[in-house]
């Protein structure tokens, strides 16, 4: 059994346009049967940190589903000593996708790799888990907006103590 | 803590009527049908259709309870759900409620299978909260949701076997933006195939009462605060 984390979306629920649920959840029969969990933040731009435990395989398989990105570390008072530059440029992108600024990133984390290798786990999911927009259901456009108030995460820590 | 700790509602235990269900109901925002009474039993009134409705007699909370008897559960190859709401504000509203809810999902009508999944909903758009819960469903169980706390809202899903006893089947929290304040709560159901399939008894719920003790007598909830009474 092993620990991994996680940036996903959510999707809707067929036939139920105002009801979304987070995509980790497609993998939650596989999950179960390795008698592992998973526990989510929802995060700005509809996506998820995600933290699961699970047998190997099944945590590969995750990783390599549309949609899904593995980050790369697991305990979060570790340093990201190890992170690479594909990592990064993955990590940049997911986040600025979520609508993050770089400018935002960048004052966090720094500007390069050697920064970004000296800041901890924590301080990524903290920067990660910032805050999100609320959502409503748009009866005319007949979906769910996120375009409400600025609130904030459940935290990587509370994320973290769920699943152990 | 004790579950459940409030009386039975409505028993639905009248002429057949609805929508609503009576004039202490009124339709939930989120549903596009309401309930009704037959058999004096409580079901959605439209097929392929969300139904539902709130009890509109009093709010309760911020900590709530509700319950409700699954009598029939859907037959073979009806998917079919039901759910119960609490917490909810602008009960009303298609673009404004807010609640938390329990759904029921029986999956491929006629097995004992069974996913629930807790919801929050915020301004007509619901998030399931976390993963679902797979559990056995059987004609005559009973479902619950208990919703507590303020900054950090524990919501809990229950289940009492037909015969048996209450006990929690997994619980969700929600620290981000949760829903603190008292609200109604209410009953729906869906069903593809027919109408009439999925019934349900009993519905019961309100403000949690706390220091109390519960018995299951004849069929209802007598409540002691220190004498348990046979």
């Amino acid at each position: 059994m092993s620990i991994a984390w996680f940036i996903c979306g959510y999707k809707t629920r067929t036939g139920f346009p105002n009801r979304r649920y987070c995509a980790m959840n497609d993998f939650t029969a596989q999950i179960d049967a390795d008698a592992g969990a998973w526990a989510e933040s929802e995060v700005l731009g509809g996506s998820a940190l995600v933290k699961v435990r699970a047998n190997d395989a099944t945590l590969t398989t995750i990783a390599n589903a549309a949609g899904f990105l593995r980050l790369p570390s697991i305990a979060l008072d570790t340093t990201l000593g190890s992170l690479t530059t594909g990592q990064r440029n993955a990590l940049l992108t997911r986040i600025q996708a979520m609508g993050y600024t770089s400018a935002e990133l960048d004052a966090v984390m720094g500007t390069t790799l050697t920064q970004w290798r000296n800041k901890t786990f924590r301080q990524l999911l903290n920067f990660i888990c910032q805050r999100r927009l609320t959502p409503r259901w748009d009866e005319t456009l007949q979906q769910i907006v996120l375009d409400g108030s600025a609130v904030s995460c459940d935290s990587p820590a509370s994320v973290d103590g769920r699943v152990v | 803590m004790a579950f459940p700790t409030t009386s039975i509602l409505d028993s639905f235990d009248r002429a057949n009527t609805g929508p609503p269900l009576s004039a202490s109901w009124s339709t939930i925002g989120w549903a596009g049908a309401g309930m009704q009474v037959a058999s004096n039993l409580a079901r959605g009134a439209t097929v392929s259709t969300a139904c539902g409705e709130y009890y509109n007699v009093s709010t309760y909370g911020a900590d709530t309870e509700v319950y409700a008897t699954l009598n029939a559960k859907a037959t073979a190859g009806d998917y079919a759900s039901f759910t119960m709401d609490g917490r909810i504000s602008s009960p009303g509203s298609g673009a404004n409620i807010d609640s938390y809810e329990i759904e029921v999902v029986m999956r491929e009508g006629g097995s004992n299978v069974a996913i629930v999944r807790l919801w929050k909903g915020v301004n007509g758009s619901y998030t399931q909260m976390g993963a679902d819960i797979t559990t056995t469903v059987n004609a005559g169980d009973a479902f619950g949701m208990e919703i507590t706390g303020s900054s950090t809202t524990t919501v809990t899903a229950y289940r009492k076997p037909s015969g048996g006893a209450w006990g929690s089947i997994g619980s969700r929290n929600d620290s981000s933006s949760p829903i603190t304040a008292a609200g109604n709560i209410s009953l729906g159901s869906y069903e593809s195939t027919s109408v009439g399939t999925l019934t349900l008894n009993d519905f019961g719920g309100g403000t949690i009462v706390t220091g109390s003790k519960s018995l299951l007598l004849n069929g209802q909830f007598r409540l002691q605060q220190d004498i348990l009474v046979r």
